[in-house]
């Protein structure tokens, strides 16, 4: 029988590694009847969600755009480029 | 939308032009996965200059800023590379979050129990990424480090293994503790902020 500190550690694990098909077994017996295993294993899973929608959100150019250069740093790069211009 | 001017125009955006149309959106992209602005603006820097060098090889398919974007992922990993030197090892290891959350045979404590019951469910996409960044900078850097890699990069495990020069069994394990942190981590927050 799985304890739950293991449950968590394979079920975080999964989203990395393939998980042995007799663990993924024991590991789903264990999520069948374990409501607080269960419930980490939608937040891992919602927490991966998340992150790479995001993510698509911003390399798409739609989120977080208050976050930018400071006008000394922009200043700063501005010149180490202008200075390697041929 | 900042961000396509260089594919609508169809035209290579001229480097002087750089660094007013793409560095807030690569500033951007670095911070929230390196967590410290110096260091991002570092990478910023960096790409600009890589790709003064070896502008010649941008062949005009695709957007300039795809083409840099390119170069700065590339420079983000040998940034963690070169910061994993820096950081204790020991330090890592020793905080091991599954001796917290669990007891000693092994089941959720009353504590972590009492996080993990809380429903997730109205959590708004708004409100996670502001929690999710300060979780992230909260975990052990080299945790945070492989995280960002795996999941905002979406690089396979194998990849990072070897820019990394570390072991699957090894990345396993700083994985999984950055995976438990964290949701532990978010709920915390949220449930705080919100109830």
């Amino acid at each position: 029988m799985l304890i739950c500190k293991d449950v968590a550690k394979l079920v975080a694990e999964s989203f990395d590694r393939p998980l042995p098909r007799w663990v993924r077994f024991q590991l789903a017996f264990h999520l069948m009847i374990c409501r607080l295993c269960a419930s980490f294993q939608r937040d891992v899973g919602r927490l991966r969600a998340e992150v790479h929608e995001h993510v698509a959100s911003e390399t798409a150019g739609d989120s977080n755009k208050d976050i930018k250069l400071s006008t000394e740093a922009r200043l700063r790069i501005k010149q180490a480029v202008e200075s390697h211009l041929p | 939308m900042e961000n396509h001017h260089s594919s609508n125009s169809g035209q290579a955006t001229q480097p002087y032009m750089w660094v007013d149309e793409f560095g807030d959106f690569f500033f951007r992209y670095a911070v929230s996965r390196l967590r410290d602005v110096n260091s991002a603006e570092d990478v910023v820097q960096q790409t600009f200059l890589a790709g003064l060098k070896h502008v010649d090889q941008y062949s005009g398919k695709g957007s300039m800023q795809g083409w840099l974007l390119g170069i700065l992922k590339r420079k983000i990993i040998d940034f963690v590379r070169e910061r994993r030197r820096t950081i204790q090892q020991a330090d890592d290891e020793a905080d091991n979050p599954f001796d917290r959350m669990f007891d000693r045979k092994g089941r959720w404590t009353k504590e972590s129990a009492s996080i993990i019951r809380q429903p997730m469910d109205s959590l708004e996409r708004e409100e996670f990424w502001p929690i999710f960044r300060q979780c992230l900078a909260g975990l052990p850097p080299r945790q945070a480090d492989v995280f960002a890699l795996r999941e905002m990069d979406d690089l396979s495990t194998e990849v990072i293994c070897k820019e990394l020069s570390i072991s699957p069994s090894n990345l396993w394990v700083l994985l999984h503790r950055a995976r438990l942190r964290l949701a532990i981590c978010i709920k915390t927050r949220w449930h705080q902020e919100n109830f």
